[in-house]
């Protein structure tokens, strides 16, 4: 018989579960969205972003009123967003009364909403469920856009007026209009790639740069003003793939069920169960076209890609933990602003580095060699995954080129680092803790 | 009348937008806006009758009597420019969110010059500081801080491109501070370790 105090540590570990799990209900229990909700007080622009949580109705007019009187007055005032509704397909759809503004906003000028994917769903109702599986695949998908960008510690510790640049691109979680622009809400809209680089561009997302550069976007660029778009996304209507032709086969509102790569962020065994699954649904698409030799042997080759561009990512990093290690790296975690709201990072400073300790974070009051680092890991790597999966093969030489040279330059600097490390250390903190924009950071997140 | 106006001119740009700003405006002016919404909408329906977001000249040179695109910006007070400017957005958007999207617009820039201010006082440290050579170094940085970042950042809240008020705006400023300091108790450490 197993004596009775073995069960204590198991009934702890059972308790020390649960109480894990009821924080995290619990953090994710405020006004906001993610792990900081509670804590997390976004710049009021936030109502236009994420309607659902943040919009209150300005309330400057009272009243109840149909759909006429609504387009009678807004006719002047905002004449734009009526044209567009009279050239979409709610203000004339083939069976039924139209869609107008009350439908969508509410016919209380008091209490008036912007329209969240719920609201869409009320008729939308498949893409809303297709949308809302997404959370199935976990981040990154559009779903989870919002909910995890908040979760990164430097929503929460950067001034709002700064990351609302970020809530921009990570309300496609909780709008459909950052694709089917309001007041048309055309799908042939959002099936042209150019609906997506608003946020899909830029160092650590060039997917538009990338897809322009292949074949596919060449195509695209030579035949997009002779290509009807009001066609559904399936086989046999489209010359030339493009970013929902792929990553939403036959129109689903699902991007995330063929994420084998995971974004490029971590290196992942794409050869899982799970990710044999997502290659057949790759290769599925690929076929409308090339054959399925070909197909696999692309996915094959992105294999290879991110193997190699991983070699080089582990070694930097393993040189980055060994600095840490020695205590070389300058200034070290407890010598500049730790985030304000993490208590534990105030009383147990250590530097964040790899996926798993939030490196997505460490671009800003971090050493230098930290920040190539992130760079390396989050512009070029990323890059040439990009260009990888989007077949531009010059682009991937060039994100390469780039990997290898921050790998040089960062082994290079950790080489002076190891050198300085037994020399005399200037107190960095005086550098590091003030500054009127580091103060501003300190009191206003 | 106003709004009759604005409508007008959206449907007479294409001869004064465009192709003739971008011979001169080319870089990351053009591409904040085609980023946008406002530029992939007006890339995307590029011919249609109906224009429905606005391109340079719209914002630019928002009078209708305007003959041809005016650099209100550098003929008037920032204010003028900015209300002749925004005065178009109420076509579409209400007063509110015009305000808002100012306002953040305004929090954001203003966030941005505390790091440039930042960075000039520790560069201002430098040159009492450091030796020519260190200080060139510092000089090249904050150079790319105020010249490139900051602009980037200031198109991207201008022309709503989140890819240049973030990425090319605020994190890359925050880039270029954390180097200046990085480079500033480099020279330090290096002058110590010769003492």
């Amino acid at each position: 018989m197993r004596p009775r105090w073995l069960l204590i540590p198991v009934l702890l570990s059972i308790a020390g579960i649960a109480a894990g799990m009821a924080w995290v209900d619990w953090s994710k229990g405020g006004a906001g969205s993610g792990l900081y909700s509670r804590e997390w007080r976004p710049d009021p622009v936030q109502g236009y972003w994420d309607p659902e949580r943040f919009y209150r109705p300005a309330q400057t007019v009272a009243g109840v009123y149909p759909a006429a009187e609504c387009i009678a007055c807004h006719e002047a005032l905002t004449p734009g967003v009526v044209a567009d509704w009279r050239d979409s397909r709610h203000s004339k759809p083939a069976r039924r009364a139209p869609v107008a503004c009350p439908d969508c906003h509410g016919a209380d000028h008091q209490k008036l909403r912007m329209p969240t994917p719920q609201v869409c769903g009320e008729c939308h109702a498949v893409q809303e469920q297709a949308f809302n599986s997404e959370k199935h695949y976990g981040f990154p998908s559009h779903v989870l856009a919002m909910e995890r960008a908040t979760d990164s510690k430097h929503f929460v510790d950067k001034p709002k007026g700064e990351t609302t640049a970020c809530v921009q691109c990570h309300s496609v979680a909780t709008k459909c209009d950052s694709c089917h622009t309001r007041h048309r809400f055309d799908a042939a809209e959002a099936r042209r790639p150019e609906a997506c680089t608003t946020c899909h561009s830029g160092p650590p997302h060039p997917d538009d740069e990338t897809y322009y550069a292949s074949a596919h976007g060449k195509r695209y660029l030579a035949d997009a003003q002779k290509t009807d778009w009001s066609k559904p996304l399936v086989k046999g209507n489209y010359t030339v793939p493009t970013c929902a032709y792929c990553h939403m086969r036959n129109g689903q509102h699902v991007v995330a069920d063929k994420s084998i790569w995971q974004f490029g962020l971590r290196q992942v065994n794409p050869n899982t169960a799970e990710n044999k699954v997502k290659r057949d649904r790759w290769v599925e698409v690929c076929m409308d076209c090339h054959d399925e030799d070909f197909s696999r042997r692309q996915l094959t080759d992105m294999d290879r890609e991110r193997a190699l561009a991983w070699q080089g990512l582990n070694r930097t990093e393993r040189l980055l933990r060994e600095l840490r290690s020695e205590k070389a790296l300058y200034p070290a975690a407890g010598e500049r602003p730790p985030y304000p709201t993490d208590w534990m990072d105030r009383m147990f400073p250590k530097e964040r580095i790899g996926f798993f300790e939030g490196q997505a974070s460490s671009f800003y009051n971090v050493s230098t060699i930290e920040r190539d680092y992130f760079e390396m890991w989050y512009f070029a790597n990323l890059g040439a995954y990009k260009a990888a999966a989007h077949g531009a093969p010059e682009l991937v030489k060039q994100g390469h080129a780039a990997l290898a040279q921050e790998e040089q330059s960062i082994t290079a600097q950790a080489a002076q680092l190891r050198a300085k490390a037994r020399a005399p250390r200037p107190d960095p903190k005086a550098l590091w803790l003030g500054g009127e924009y580091t103060m501003h950071n300190k009191e206003h997140n | 009348m106003r709004h009759a106006l604005w409508l007008l001119l959206l449907a007479t740009l294409p001869a004064l937008a465009g192709k003739a700003c971008v011979d001169c405006h080319a870089g990351a002016a053009e591409r904040s806006w085609a980023l946008s919404k406002h530029g992939v909408i007006a890339r995307i329906e590029a011919g249609r009758e109906r224009r429905r977001t606005p391109d340079c000249a719209a914002c630019h040179a928002f009078e209708a009597k305007a003959p041809a695109p005016q650099h209100y910006a550098k003929k008037t007070s920032r204010t003028e420019a900015r209300e002749q400017a925004t005065a178009g957005c109420g076509t579409c958007h209400s007063p509110r969110y015009v305000a808002e999207q100012l306002a953040a617009a305004q929090r954001g820039l203003t966030i941005g010059e505390m790091k440039r201010r930042e960075a000039e006082a520790l560069v201002e440290v430098a040159r009492k500081e450091l030796t020519a050579t260190e200080l060139a170094q510092i000089e090249k940085l904050f150079a790319t801080l105020r010249d490139d970042n900051l602009r980037e950042l200031r198109l991207g809240l201008a022309h709503q491109s989140p890819d240049y008020q973030w990425w090319l705006g605020q994190a890359a400023l925050d880039g270029s501070l954390l180097r200046i300091k990085g480079a500033l108790g480099e020279a330090r450490r290096s002058a110590a370790a010769a003492r």
